[in-house]
């Protein structure tokens, strides 16, 4: 249903062209859900906004490859028609739901004005539509709400809100950017499933963005795991948690803290996300990999195959010598977010520029 | 919401009487003796003086006089003019008209002018228009409204004499004439207001235009135009009510002078006549009843800030 | 301009975004470069204030006297500039006028920021009930609209350059003061302030040494703006005849003589109308480059 291909996104900055997006590409079915996860910088949001053609034209310096939606390239699109995609086959949940909405228009209003925004749907009816969609997110007392300003709902509530402002026009693909990182964790963990429960409720396809494994790993039936700028794994969901190739998949999923067990020390990634406005050469990942060598300074890798669906851009990948299990199979058993965190301190560890274990 | 109400209109009060305090002390700052700088040379003879002095409670101390004064001034009475033989207040009132069609009208140009520009030259940031926009506006904040008026004449008025240079034709004459006389002098003083807002508007809307909420916006499909007024043109346009408010004080002066240059019979001018004249009563009435009128602007403006931005409605 | 006065100050200093503004000192890292038209700004003022202070030794005709063969000539070899319609030279009267206009504006200024800056540090500063007195005051004199109350002043106190210099100054006082304070209230949250008191230091001390210097900067941009303003209301002032007294000249009395003979000798009215203008807008110009300078050093956004 939606297929993305060869997506280079170079923004021009303050100080200069940052390769934002690299070469990015991925396959989405219908009623499928896609993660597409990372750090801040790697490029996420810039992707997801790239195949919603979403940015500022100021400030792109190139913008090249294919976005393939229902039969139709979203890349050769005219502005006028694009609109008509917006909203409509496309929706889009963003992270702050502080700054998504219009502070000083009613929570009603903004809700309407996407429902009718094609014409032809009348006060009432939108109110109606207004009201159902509101339901559907789970908002108790619905009219009420509408007539409420963002200010005076939770932050819970308006992140419902957004999702039931995407869902209006009854959207394909659903793009959710990081929509539980403003939250707090409990509430979290209902946004989580109501976003579920609505894309099996509509057999939409979903986007989801997070830089949190954790979070994704009940809800992504495939992850593509991006770095500094290209998806340097892909794979489906079982895969990439049972047998992660690409050094930085694996360095995130050991970086994963778990609770319900008793670990001595917490790991973490050495070094800092690079610079993108000259990002390492060869592969981007080399500064901080402890397994990095001679060739992954000199060159990058490509993307290779090594399952089903599963495909991955590694000089060294996990899994042929070194198996040394911490790519946990007891990650999908351990309930990461269920409890509440408050149980079990979990950073009172030293956290240590440590180097994942073996290699 | 209530208390937010009362507060503010016991601010006003106290506000309104602190400046009718002060307009009233303006006649202690006279010279010599006010009783005799209040009538006309020629009558100025003891007995009149002394006949002044007590009708006016100038032997008095400050506060009863003020507590008089005030008493009757509350009724619309600001008493009468020793030079000119007119009740203050009718005399202001007799004026006010030109003077409100031209600061009525002056506040739409500017207005106007600015809503036209501003989101223009915010939408293009950057583009010809927008630099050429605020290079205009730049200069046109320097320009002080009188030398202005003097140019527009000479353009005009003498050179081209599409209008008329002096001279007022009241409404109810003839509508045309009317504005052929007021469009000058509003232009001349709308000028600045017209710059000031602009350059307000387009700042806030170019902030606005980067935030979150507008860019998702236009994700939701909902069109450029839609967005731009609705979303982007209306929360913008808040900063603009407390310059409106302030603009008022600033045409309220203003007008003293255009007035005189064209000619036209409003409070402005009376203001000016009364001073040149020495008819100190009347110059003390003005300013009363500018500056009451002006604080009053103000408080509504206040108000409306209130209705119009729901945060603070709530927070308070 | 002086309409719009109280605004300048109420309001935030809007974020200096579009690049090409007056003085504009983008691109550089730090150090004062402003652009092409803050050096020309400040070129004409500083040409003005040359000419005007050497007035009385440049070889200018007489101000006063007037000429009853050439009323309100043009420019000839005898008068550069022509005559007013009294026959005196319009060069020498823009020049003395400019000086009349000048020091107006100047004392005007530093009077009205040299109390108001105390009156803003003062309450700014000061503990308890002292700091709202002076607030109530200045906001009491910010009610009134400017020029209405610098007129009523002219009036009361009556028409001289002094009495103007006067009548400005009370006007711009609270003005000045709101901008201070405001300045101060700021400056006294930051860390230097705090670190400068924790050593020990009297607040007073602590008020000279670290506050004042952060908040003199800003007061002086203000001032240059300021100054633009009081140039104008002195024009106004003048013009209606309730500043400077004829004979003597000034730029609005000029003005105002000539109003009547627009169609025959426009030079009269609009030659010191532009010098007005021009003056102004170079103050104007001079003080928006001087603010974007010291914005850009506190870290506001540009």
């Amino acid at each position: 249903m939606l297929r993305v291909e060869g997506i280079t996104t170079h923004l021009t900055t303050g100080r200069g062209v940052v390769r934002a997006v690299e070469d990015a590409s991925f396959e989405l079915e219908a009623g499928r859900t896609l993660a597409l996860v990372g750090e801040s910088g790697s490029g996420k949001t810039v992707l997801t906004r790239s195949i919603m053609r979403l940015l500022p034209a100021s400030s792109v310096v190139r913008a090249d490859g294919h976005v393939v939606f229902g039969g139709v390239d979203l890349m050769t699109l005219p502005p006028a028609q694009l609109r008509h995609v917006w909203g409509d086959r496309i929706g889009l949940v963003s992270q702050n739901p502080m700054t998504a909405l219009n502070p000083v228009v009613r929570v009603g209003r903004q809700l309407c004005e996407v429902i009718r925004k094609d014409g032809g749907v009348s006060a009432r009816a939108a109110r109606q539509r207004a009201i159902e969609l509101l339901t559907q997110v789970e908002i108790p007392e619905p009219e009420r709400r509408l007539g409420q300003y963002p200010h005076q709902l939770s932050g819970g509530l308006r992140q419902r809100v957004t999702i039931a402002i995407a869902l209006a026009g009854r959207p394909d693909l659903l793009i959710a950017d990081e929509p539980t990182t403003a939250l707090d964790v409990t509430v979290q963990a209902q946004i989580l499933s109501l976003l579920g429960r609505l894309q099996r409720d509509h057999g939409m396809a979903m986007i989801f963005v997070s830089h949190d494994l954790g979070v994704v790993a009940g809800l992504a039936d495939e992850i593509a795991v991006m770095y500094a700028g290209r998806i340097v794994e892909r794979a489906s969901s079982h895969q990439l948690f049972h047998g992660a190739r690409m050094r930085y998949s694996e360095a995130l999923l050991a970086a994963a803290p778990r609770i319900g067990r008793a670990t001595s020390r917490l790991t973490t990634i050495p070094g800092r996300p690079p610079d993108m406005l000259s990002p390492p050469r060869g592969c981007r990942f080399h500064p901080r990999c402890a397994h990095a060598t001679e060739r992954c300074r000199a060159s990058e890798p490509e993307l290779v195959l090594a399952g089903e669906g599963h495909r991955f851009a590694c000089w060294h990948p996990a899994g042929d010598d070194s198996v040394e299990g911490h790519h946990d199979e007891s990650v999908l058993d351990e309930p990461v977010l269920d409890e509440p965190v408050l149980d079990e301190p979990v950073l009172d560890e030293p956290v240590l520029d440590e180097a994942p274990r073996g290699g | 919401m209530l208390r937010l109400l009362l507060g503010r209109a016991a601010r006003l009060v106290v506000t309104l009487l602190a400046v009718t305090f002060g307009a009233f002390l303006l006649i202690n700052l006279l010279p010599g003796d006010p009783a005799r700088q209040l009538i006309p040379d020629q009558y100025a003879n003891a007995e009149n003086v002394a006949q002044i002095r007590t009708e006016l409670g100038l032997d008095r101390p400050l506060p009863a006089r003020y507590a008089d004064w005030l008493g009757d001034a509350v009724q619309g009475d600001l008493g009468v003019s020793y030079r000119s033989r007119l009740p203050v207040a009718e005399a202001i009132m007799d004026r006010l008209p030109v003077t409100l069609e031209l600061v009525v009208l002056a506040q739409v140009i500017a207005l106007g002018g600015a809503l036209l520009i501003a989101p223009l030259a915010a939408g293009r940031r950057g583009a010809v228009f927008d630099r050429l926009a605020m290079v205009g506006v730049s200069a046109a904040v320097s320009v002080p409204s009188f030398t202005l008026a003097i140019a527009a004449i000479f353009v005009f008025a003498v050179r081209l004499k599409w209008l008329p240079s002096t001279g007022f034709v009241p409404l109810s004459e003839s509508v045309g004439d009317n504005l052929r006389s007021v469009i000058l002098p509003s232009a001349a003083l709308a000028l600045e207001g017209m710059a000031v807002y602009t350059q307000a508007l387009r700042t806030e809307m170019v902030r606005v235009l980067g935030e979150d909420f507008v860019l998702l916006a236009r994700a939701r499909g909902l069109s450029p135009r839609y967005v731009m007024f609705r979303h982007v043109l209306r929360p913008s346009s808040l900063p603009l009510l407390s310059l409106f408010g302030i603009y008022t004080g600033g045409l309220l002066g203003g007008a003293a002078l255009i007035e005189t240059i064209f000619s036209l019979p409003g409070v402005g001018r009376l203001t000016v006549d009364s001073i040149t004249n020495q008819d100190y009563l009347l110059v003390q009435g003005i300013v009363v009843f500018v500056t009451v009128a002006y604080v009053m602007v103000n408080f509504a403006v206040d108000l409306m800030y209130a209705v119009m931005d729901p945060r603070i409605r709530v927070r308070s | 301009m002086t309409e719009l006065l109280p605004a300048a100050v109420l309001e935030e200093p809007p974020p200096d975004e579009l690049d090409g503004g007056p003085g504009d000192p983008r691109g550089a890292g730090d150090g004062f470069r402003p652009g092409w038209q803050f050096w020309t700004a400040a070129g004409w003022l500083a040409f003005l204030v040359v000419v005007t202070a050497l007035a009385d030794v440049l070889p200018l005709a007489d101000p006063l006297r007037p000429d009853p063969r050439s009323a309100a000539a043009g420019p000839s070899t005898a008068h550069w500039l022509g005559t007013d319609p009294l026959g005196r030279d319009l060069l020498s009267r823009i020049v003395f006028g400019g000086r009349v206009s000048m020091l107006v504006a100047f004392f005007s200024v530093l009077i009205a920021a040299s109390i108001g800056t105390l009156l803003g540090l003062v309450a700014g500063s000061a503990e308890g009930r002292i700091g709202s007195v002076i607030m109530g005051v200045l906001d009491i004199m910010l009610a009134f609209p400017a020029l209405v109350l610098a007129l009523a002043l002219t009036a009361f106190l009556g028409a001289s350059a002094r009495d103007v210099v006067i009548a400005i100054s009370f006007v711009a006082i609270p003005v000045f003061g709101r901008l201070a304070r405001a300045q101060t209230l700021t400056f006294s949250k930051r860390e230097f302030v705090v670190a400068s008191h924790a050593s020990g230091a009297t607040a007073t001390r602590t008020l000279v040494t670290e506050i004042v210097p952060n908040v003199l900067p800003p007061i002086l941009a203000f001032a240059l703006l300021f100054a633009a303003v009081a140039i104008a209301i002195e024009g106004g002032l003048s013009f209606l005849g309730l500043g400077v007294p004829p004979p003597d000249p000034s730029w609005g009395g000029i003005i105002a003589a000539g109003q009547a003979k627009l169609d025959q000798a426009p030079h009269v009215s609009l030659i010191p109308a532009g010098v007005m203008f021009l003056t102004v807008l170079a103050l104007h110009t001079a003080g928006e480059g001087v603010r974007s300078h010291f914005d850009r050093l506190a870290g506001v956004r540009t």
